[in-house]
């Protein structure tokens, strides 16, 4: 091998050979980037895409407000008030350390809980603080952190308290009905969203958009009940007594208008505060009226008598051989004060197990079951609450050679408190059943009305001769039978008492007791029906015509002194005194029962306090000595929010409603978080029409000084303004 | 000489399209920031622009002037700039980015490392050529070259600025390799750097937490919020770009929009299109100005033209590695388009001296005669 050809190179060939190397080098680099890029921006780009639209647009949600509840006398029993939350975008939080701090200094949590919150990874929003005051916010919610998001959020204000708490429900964090009505009608009451998209910033500020949408939210519609918050009142306060005098276990109750089947109370006893859930005792949340179901006794027996009235098995002077029931084997039905004989009447004035028994078997299963399941028993009532139970009717083919006597006399059948109301309350009006309800209209936002209730009849039960009858023989009980303890001067009530045995551990117990009693009034034109029911009492009494009729006596009693009427018989007594539109809710009302709740306003946003005040219909007077050209905030920019300082009347103080009650409300100026602040867009160069078009989606108001081209514009762009400020544009012709 | 002062255009066509470019290309990055600033969209455009038109003006009279001139005073200029250098580390502690790199006269302010990376190019090419015969000497010719590199990436290195110093140091050593230097020469010097390196990096917590970052966006594709918004830039520029003046990113997303992340601004609004674009008018420099090196007809003027270009491509190079996730994030200027200060202007005064350099090689026909 020679390497006679081989010349080693001369300098300028090396040289050129190695800046071509290190070219080579360098053109590698370049294809690594290239490379990289056509990964980004080509192959992946989607992804990257998606990624930018979730920190551009900012979709704020618009909440509408939520449907007021009141009651027929258009009493607010619900309205709305502000609360605020605090939650944290980690991935744009500058100072997790500083905000902790000052988080737990105005929660007393431990600056660690918030710093994990604030510091926590993969999420873009983590709520620190949920629903606080807006009075106990300790001005967090006005101070700016990067990656710290204040959300004022709507909150219920149950302006009654625990009164009728179990039928008006509540709503949760989301403010969503959680149970009763809230629940119940949550569509017609929580309206529509509406949204705004926002293009966002890095720093989280806002900047209209002409590119999106903005849709309005429709606010929901609001609820009136048949309820009359004086007589739930009564009936809440007469059961809670009762429960406590008889140590009862708990307790329901209902007031029914017998013409219309109006609910005009309902209760259950423990009841709860919805304003307070988090300490609420949930056992008082449920509406036991229509949710328990239990095994009625002696007021079942309505449907035994009207059943052998209306078959023509008895009439009222009919002779009952009461003193032994030899026909079937295995009855254990006795009397407490046994007869040999008793008349229909006696039989129904004692509650005669025996009497009842025997009329059952003349009237045999099948009739028996037809006359109950006409009563409503064992089917759906159809309140507009939630939660009902239907209880348990047997068909007679399920019946057992006990079951008859047993169920004439209201075992081995479970009804609910509102069933048994309604039999009853069909007695009362004449042998028609009326479909009962709770909701009596339902109207918008601009009062119009979307629903109406009409009293419905479902069906003539019995006749109306034989509807006569039986509320005369209820009218016995309570002259001189069972239910004497339910007995009012001057006024005639028909009633029946029920002392059920409880199933306790499959056994009925001799010591535990559903205590109930039924009773209408005026019984010659009923108009109201109560029925009262203790569950377990263990004072010692424990007949329902001694521990429930009592009950029923004192509701009654109230309800008749505050009318101020002592004849209403002579009156279509609920129709004429509680239709709103031929009353002044002012001459009915007692002055204390007209008290009204002023709301909190130290601490909302002025807009907010007036907005609140407007919607509880209560006047106000501003008292602001702030000067907003001197206040300027660290930006430089001047402060457009006000604050409610402080109020009077104080929050949650009950005021006598008075047509020139006034809340006085003293303001001051703070700087306004930023959240709530647009961006002035810059429009210099634009057209007009397109600069108006840009400032009105950013929620600005424009005045146009001149014509031409946008020479200046006040406030500055680049400023942060509130939506609704007055953006100048100064023109001229060039 | 003069019928035959030609320079190269198709050098000076990309530098100044970069530059026109990048008047719109600031505008844009920087316009939300400004007008938050200085309530002025256009404040840092008009800085720019200024700046624009004197880089371009800068860019002719350099290359008006004969480069030889650079050789007469380049041990001045070096050793002024190490008297700056020292005097910024001891002077003022800067208030940008907690480094000590600026130097304010009055209304002037500059960075002695952006006139240091051109003096230091310049000083070696000069000792290159002067020591051509004998650089392959250790001591003679070897050594005293590297003093310099070493002195000049020392200071700046502990202002701190890692990626600078590193940028001019691997330039002087690709100048080095050039030169007929002992190959066990330079890859001795490599070998007892590194693990100097290793420990100054080591001794910095911020270098370590942009590695740890670095590493981390690679292996799980979790990465610093910084480098999430320039990929997001880059995507959502997707192809064709959302169009000029459209960003999103520069709305706070991304730090330094207007400064060392533009490129990915220039990704989105351009798209893949805008940013293959910019690569190439930075490889046809790199082209090109390797061209010039190698037909230039004397030593100083070849070393100090790769010099020229190897400096400004490396600092491309490692601006769009930054930018697109390539290399850990570090502190580069995009050449002739970043919004940075002075840098555009030496970087233009470079550019002019190249020119003039392309203007007097053995074939520079191929050139317009800017007399």
């Amino acid at each position: 091998m020679q390497f006679s050809n081989y010349k080693k190179p001369d300098k300028p060939v090396i040289q050129r050979r190695k800046i071509n190397f290190l070219f080579v080098i360098l053109f590698g680099i370049f294809i690594v980037i290239l490379i990289k890029l056509i990964n980004i921006q080509i192959i992946d780009s989607e992804k990257y895409k998606i990624a930018a639209r979730k920190q551009y647009e900012n979709k704020i949600v618009l909440s509408p407000y939520r449907g007021l509840i009141y009651d027929r006398n258009m009493n607010v029993l619900v309205s709305n008030s502000f609360e605020y939350s605090f939650a944290a975008d980690p991935n744009m939080v500058d100072k997790p350390e500083q905000a902790a701090e000052l988080f737990s200094r105005a929660f007393g949590k431990s600056k660690e809980e918030y710093l994990s919150k604030l510091t926590s990874q993969n999420t873009s929003f983590i709520y620190l603080e949920r629903r606080v005051d807006a009075s106990k916010t300790c001005g967090l919610d006005t101070l700016k952190f990067n990656g710290v998001i204040v959300l004022k959020e709507p909150k219920r204000v149950y302006n009654y308290g625990n009164l009728a708490s179990q039928i008006v429900g509540f709503t949760n964090a989301e403010n969503k009905g959680q149970t009763g009505i809230e629940l119940s009608m949550q569509d017609e009451l929580s309206g529509k969203d509406g949204f705004v998209i926002m293009q966002r910033d890095g720093k989280g500020n806002n900047r209209p958009s002409l590119d999106f949408p903005r849709k309005d939210p429709e606010n929901g519609n609001n609820v009136v009940l048949t309820l009359d918050v004086n007589i739930q009142r009564f009936a809440e306060e007469e059961l809670a007594a009762g429960v406590k005098n008889y140590n009862a276990d708990g307790g329901k109750v209902v007031v029914l208008s017998v013409k219309t089947g109006e609910i005009l109370a309902m209760s259950s006893n423990p009841t709860f505060d919805p304003n307070n859930i988090a300490s609420a005792d949930t056992s008082g949340m449920k509406n036991a009226v229509i949710s328990d179901i239990y095994e009625p006794g002696s007021t079942f027996k309505l449907v035994t008598a009207a059943a052998s009235l209306e078959e023509k098995i008895e009439d009222k002077n009919s002779v009952i051989e009461t003193d032994n029931l030899n026909e079937i084997k295995g009855l254990n039905i006795t009397d407490v004060h046994g007869a040999a004989s008793m008349t229909f009447q006696q039989v129904i004035e004692q509650s005669s197990n025996v009497g009842f028994s025997k009329i059952s078997l003349q009237l045999g299963s099948e009739r028996f079951y037809k006359y109950a399941r006409d009563f409503g028993f064992g089917i759906y009532n159809g309140v507009e609450l939630p939660g009902e139970n239907k209880g348990l009717l047997k068909r007679p083919v399920d019946f057992s050679s006990v079951s008859l006597p047993y169920m004439s006399i209201g075992y081995e059948v479970l009804v609910n408190a509102m069933q048994i109301s309604n039999a009853y309350a069909a007695i009362a009006n004449k042998g028609t059943m009326m479909k009962s309800y709770i909701v009596k209209k339902e109207f918008g936002n601009n009062n119009n009305i979307i629903f109406e209730a009409v009293p419905t009849t479902i069906r003539q039960v019995v006749s109306e001769k034989t509807a006569s009858i039986l509320t005369s023989l209820f009218t016995g009980v309570v002259e001189r039978g069972t239910g004497t303890d339910a007995k009012i001067e001057g006024i005639s009530i028909a009633g029946k008492t029920g002392t059920a045995q409880r199933l306790v551990n499959g056994e009925y117990s001799n010591s535990s007791h559903n205590s109930s009693f039924v009773g209408y009034f005026p019984a010659d034109n009923p108009q109201m029906l109560i029925t009262v029911i203790l569950n377990n009492p263990k004072s010692g009494e424990y007949y329902g015509g001694k521990v429930a009729a009592p009950i029923f006596k004192n509701i009654a009693n109230r309800i008749i002194n505050f009318t101020g009427k002592t004849n209403i018989a002579s009156n279509d007594f609920v129709n004429v005194n509680y239709s709103k539109s031929n009353i002044n809710v002012q001459e009915l009302s007692d002055l204390n029962d007209r008290k009204i709740l002023i709301p909190n306003l130290v601490n909302l946003k002025l807009e907010d306090a007036k907005e609140l005040l407007t919607e509880s219909n209560i006047k106000f007077e501003i008292i602001d000595s702030t000067d907003t050209k001197t206040n300027i905030n660290e930006n430089g920019n001047p402060v457009i929010t006000k604050f409610v300082e402080s109020q009077l009347p104080i929050a949650n103080e009950k005021i006598i409603w008075d047509e020139n009650l006034k809340v006085r409300i003293v303001v001051r100026s703070s700087t306004v978080p930023d959240d709530r602040l647009v961006i002035v867009p810059e429009v210099k160069n634009l057209s007009l029409r397109k600069a108006i078009n840009l400032l009105l989606s950013g929620g600005f108001d424009v005045f146009i000084n001149g014509s031409g081209k946008i020479l200046e514009q006040s406030p500055l762009p680049g400023t942060k303004q509130l939506p609704g400020c007055k953006i100048i544009l100064y023109c001229k012709n060039q | 000489m003069h019928h035959k002062y030609k320079i190269d255009i198709w050098i000076l066509v990309p530098a100044l399209l970069l530059m026109i470019f990048s008047i719109g290309a600031v505008y844009s990055a920087s316009s939300t920031f400004a007008l938050e600033r200085y309530q002025d969209s256009n404040y840092l455009f008009k800085q720019h622009g200024i700046k624009v038109i004197l880089s371009i003006f800068t860019i002719f009279l350099f290359a008006k002037i004969d480069y030889k001139y650079a050789e007469n005073i380049s041990k001045a200029l070096i050793w002024i700039t190490i008297f700056l250098l020292i005097f910024t580390l001891f002077s003022s502690k800067g208030p940008i980015k907690g480094a000590s790199r600026w130097i304010n006269l009055g209304p002037f302010s500059f960075q002695p490392s952006e006139l240091a990376r051109y003096s230091i190019v310049i000083y070696i090419a000069a000792l290159l050529a002067r020591k051509k015969d004998y650089i392959y000497l250790l001591y003679r010719g070897y050594l005293p070259v590297i003093f310099y590199v070493l002195l000049v990436t020392t200071l700046i290195l502990l202002q701190p600025n890692f990626s600078v110093s590193l940028i001019i140091f691997s330039t002087c050593m690709f100048m080095i390799f050039l030169s007929e230097a002992k190959l066990k020469h330079i890859i001795f010097t490599l070998l007892a750097l590194t693990p100097i390196a290793a420990i100054f990096v080591l001794s910095k917590d911020y270098i370590i937490g942009r590695i740890t970052s670095y590493a981390e966006y690679q292996t799980s594709g979790n990465t610093s919020y910084q480098l999430q918004q320039a990929l997001i830039g880059f995507g959502n520029g997707g192809l064709l770009g959302i169009g000029p003046g459209n960003s999103n990113q520069r709305d706070f997303f991304l730090p330094e929009a207007h400064g060392d992340f533009i490129f990915s601004i220039i990704g989105e609004e351009y798209g893949f299109i805008g940013t293959f674009t910019i690569m190439c008018l930075y490889l046809l420099i790199l082209f090109r100005g390797y061209k010039i090196a190698k037909e230039s007809k004397d030593e100083f003027g070849k070393y100090l033209a790769f010099g020229i270009v190897t400096l400004i491509s490396l600092n491309a190079l490692v601006n769009m590695s930054v930018a697109s996730g390539v290399i850990p994030t570090t502190g580069v200027t995009l050449p002739f388009v970043s919004y940075g200060g002075t840098s555009i202007i030496f970087t233009s005064a470079a550019l002019g001296i190249l020119l003039n350099i392309s203007s007097q090689r053995d074939n520079s026909d191929e050139g317009i005669n800017i007399e």
